[in-house]
This record gives structure tokens, C-alpha cells and sequence, in this order.
């Protein structure tokens, strides 16, 4: 066990352990700033909201939105994931809409009568591929806001 | 051959240590996940042994949105309010510097907001640059930043939106180099100076109330920044901050949320943007109100003292 574990051999193990976790970054690497000219002339909040998702996984995000405002949803993920969906939410969890069966839907916007707190859960469909690989790709979630 | 036979063992120990690698960071991000156990493969798919995994984010407005609600409710610019610029040298832990970068993000959106004299905003600019480039992330503040405002002199819009992508790069930098917590204590930072702004503007304003019903409506946003430090590891700043902001919400569970209608969706066909209808109240009294403005002002003080 001594010689097994040398150190350029636990070098090579180490590296090999990281090897997901370095990958699952550069996924989401640059993926972000490429979607954020699609919330013009929306400012956006200026929070990065991603994470490397697999077929079947769900993300989801609260947050306040105020009345007197227009909000812009910009859901992206990789193509690899399918159909990526979402559904907006209210405090009392009621589906207020969703982008399922819409086919490709960049953006959705909207603006809120009364100030209230909603969440946005984002669905990546399970897909079934020849290999028996479940695909896993970037998800990002950018809110933009204008007057 | 006999490369194989010891490299075969290698690959199976690194498989066997990478799960402990994920546990290690997974309370640390933004998004949580259920602890779902994947392995990478050489096609960028993943083999999936455990349950699906659900990330949570905890997002936040932007300081930038509320100088520019509380500037409709009427409030005015006094540039006093704001963390003077000298103080910027006073900050030496990173703790301190994240939550003043915060801090002064928050001022910088105010006076870029409230005041057409870029001159202000770059003032403000250069302490939010400086403790950027402290904390590794002054790509973000850069002097392309500097010149990009200047350019954009008088055109408001474009100086918020500049202002919004240097934040961005802000987040996503030190989000990518693994520091969430530093991340948190930014927003959190930035949260506070909003709140001890809105609650002093409210205070000086004539008419205060539609200041103060913006200040009501801070009662989810606050949930949400204890909810995304406490998902942000455990050091003594986090600690710190997320005690101050409990006491914080203890003042705001005073504040009445009451739904007076039925919600109501619908969607204009030409313009495509969909109006989410129904009546929702927020009610503080003044006792609270002036327990909320105490609260922030000490909070923010201890952040922008640099005792953090």
C-alpha cells in the first residue's frame, strides 16, 4: 500500500478524483455571459443563478418582484438537456405559468400588480438515450427588470 | 502493460475518493443539490446511481432596483447617507471587504440613480474597483469600466446596465473560484445599505409612506439573504452577519402580509407581457418602522466600521 500510494501516483489519483467537478465548471464556464444580450433592454440583477444539471433534474429560484415593474425570465441550457422547461409560481405555490409544450422559449415577461415573493422551478425532462447515459449539461437562470 | 495494471487500481481509488470531493463543497454553493451520486464520463454524460437533484438558488434583487423604486416613492438624494469614500482604506479582512463592496455597490446604484453627476458615480466606482481588486475580482471594476461610464455620460440606462454587468462579473467570478461565502457577504452587504437607505429617505421624505410600503416589501428578500448565507458555509463573518440579519427579520415578522384578492393572470397578445393580477397588502405600524430603522442603522454601522 506503502508504494502504491507514492506521491506522483496520489497526484494522478487526485487529479482523476477532480476530473467531475472540473468538468461540471467548465460547463457552466462563459455558457452565462452568452445568454445575457438576450434580456436586453432588461437590466439584469446582476446574481449568476447556474448549475450543471442532469436529465430529470429540477432547479429553482425565489424571488421578490415588485409591482410596478417589468421582469424578463431568461431560462438557458445546453442542447444536450432536451426541452427545458419552467413554471412560475406564487407564494401559495398555485402555477401561475409555464413554458411546457411551448417548443423553444427563450424568455418570458412579466410584471406584478402587488409586490410578492414567487418561484420559478425549472425541469429538465428526462430523456432516454442508446447508451444509457443521462445527459447533463448547463442551466442558467437570469432575471432582468426595467420601469 | 504493466502501466495498466497499476493505473487500473489508480482509477478505481480516484472513483472511489471523488464522491468525498463533492461532499466537501456541497454545502458551499448557491445551489443545493439532494446529494445526487453521478459519475463524468468521457462523452460529457453521466451515469446516475442516485436521486435527482434539486438546486436552489436564493436570488435578491438588485440595489440598483430599489434606488430606483424608492426614488419613484419619492424619495431624495442626500449624498450624507452614504459610506464616505475615505473609509474604503479601513477594510482589511476579506470578510470586510466583501461586505463593503456591497456596501458601496448599494451607493454606487443610489448615486447613479438619484444623481446625474458621474463624477459622484465614479467616486463610488473607484472604492467598489478598489476592494475588488483586493479580493482578486478587479477584472470586474476595471478601467475599461471607468471609461465605458464616462462615455455613457447623462444616458442613465447605460449607466446601470454597465454598472449591472460589473456586478455580474463581480458574482460569477467569485462564484467560479468557489467562494460563496464571499458572494453572499457582497449581496448581504449590499442588502443592507438598501434597507438603511430606504429607511432614512423615508424618514426625511414629506410624504414617507410610499417609501415605507417599499420597505414592507423587503420582508421575502430578507428571508431569502438569511436563506443564501445559510447556505453559504459557516465562518465567523457569515455567522456574524446572519446573527444581525435574524434580529433583522424578528423586527420584519411585525410587518402584516395580507392577500385582499384572487390572483389573476393574463397576457396581452401584442406586447406578449403577462400582468399576474391581485391584491396584496403589506402593513407596518410606526413602532416597527422605527425599530426597523434603528436595526438597519446599527447593522450597517458595524459593517461599515469594518468589524466583520
Amino acid at each position: 500500500m506503502k508504494n502504491f500510494l507514492n506521491p506522483g501516483r496520489l497526484v494522478v489519483i487526485v487529479a482523476l478524483a477532480l476530473l467531475p467537478s472540473i468538468g461540471a465548471f467548465a460547463q457552466c464556464k462563459g455558457f452565462v455571459k452568452k445568454q445575457i444580450s438576450s434580456l436586453a433592454p432588461f437590466i439584469h440583477n446582476g446574481q449568476v443563478n447556474s448549475s450543471v444539471l442532469l436529465s430529470g433534474d429540477q432547479a429553482e429560484l425565489t424571488l421578490t418582484f415588485y409591482s410596478g415593474q417589468t421582469y424578463r425570465i431568461l431560462v438557458s441550457a445546453h442542447e444536450s438537456l432536451g426541452d427545458v422547461y419552467f413554471v412560475m409560481k406564487d407564494a401559495a405555490k398555485t402555477q401561475l405559468f409555464t413554458s411546457k409544450d411551448m417548443g423553444k422559449f427563450d424568455y418570458w415577461d412579466f410584471s406584478v400588480e402587488s409586490t410578492q415573493q414567487m418561484t420559478l422551478e425549472v425541469i429538465v425532462p428526462n430523456v432516454d438515450t442508446p447508451s444509457g447515459l443521462v445527459p447533463s449539461g448547463c442551466v442558467s437562470i437570469l432575471v432582468g427588470f426595467k420601469q | 502493460m504493466n502501466y495498466l495494471k497499476k493505473f487500473i487500481p489508480a482509477c478505481i481509488l480516484a472513483a472511489a475518493l471523488s464522491p468525498f470531493f463533492y461532499g466537501c463543497g456541497s454545502n458551499e454553493g448557491t445551489a443545493e443539490t439532494d446529494g445526487s451520486d453521478t459519475t463524468d464520463t468521457e462523452s460529457g454524460g453521466m451515469s446516475k446511481t442516485g436521486n435527482k437533484a434539486q438546486n436552489i438558488f436564493y436570488s435578491i434583487p438588485s440595489p440598483i432596483e430599489l434606488a430606483q423604486l424608492i426614488q419613484k416613492a419619492g424619495a431624495n438624494y442626500n449624498k450624507d447617507l452614504l459610506n464616505p469614500i475615505d473609509n474604503v482604506n479601513k477594510y482589511n479582512s476579506n470578510s470586510a471587504k466583501a461586505l463593503n463592496l456591497g456596501v458601496y455597490g448599494a451607493d454606487l446604484s443610489y448615486t447613479s440613480v438619484f444623481d446625474n453627476n458621474t463624477q459622484e458615480s465614479i467616486l463610488y466606482l473607484g472604492c467598489t474597483r478598489k476592494l475588488a481588486e483586493s479580493l482578486g475580482v478587479g477584472t470586474a471594476f476595471n478601467e475599461k469600466t471607468v471609461d465605458r461610464i464616462q462615455a455613457n455620460t447623462g444616458r442613465k440606462d447605460s449607466l446601470l446596465s454597465i454598472i449591472s454587468d460589473s456586478y455580474m462579473t463581480t458574482d460569477e467570478m467569485l462564484k467560479e473560484s468557489q467562494r460563496e461565502n464571499a458572494s453572499a457577504l457582497v449581496i448581504s452587504g449590499g442588502f443592507v445599505e438598501g434597507i438603511y437607505l430606504a429607511t432614512q429617505l423615508a424618514k426625511s421624505s414629506k410624504n414617507g409612506k410610499p417609501i415605507i410600503s417599499r420597505i414592507a416589501e423587503q420582508k421575502g428578500t430578507l428571508d431569502n439573504v438569511i436563506a443564501l448565507l445559510g447556505s453559504s458555509g459557516n465562518d465567523a463573518a457569515v455567522t456574524s452577519i446572519l446573527e444581525d440579519l435574524k434580529a433583522l427579520q424578528a423586527i420584519f415578522s411585525e410587518v402584516q402580509v395580507k392577500s385582499e384578492s384572487a390572483t389573476s393572470v393574463k397576457t396581452d397578445e401584442a406586447s406578449k407581457v403577462t400582468t399576474i393580477g391581485g391584491k396584496i397588502n403589506y402593513t407596518v405600524s410606526p413602532e416597527t418602522l422605527e425599530k426597523l430603522t434603528a436595526k438597519a442603522a446599527e447593522i450597517r454601522t458595524k459593517i461599515i466600521s469594518g468589524q466583520n
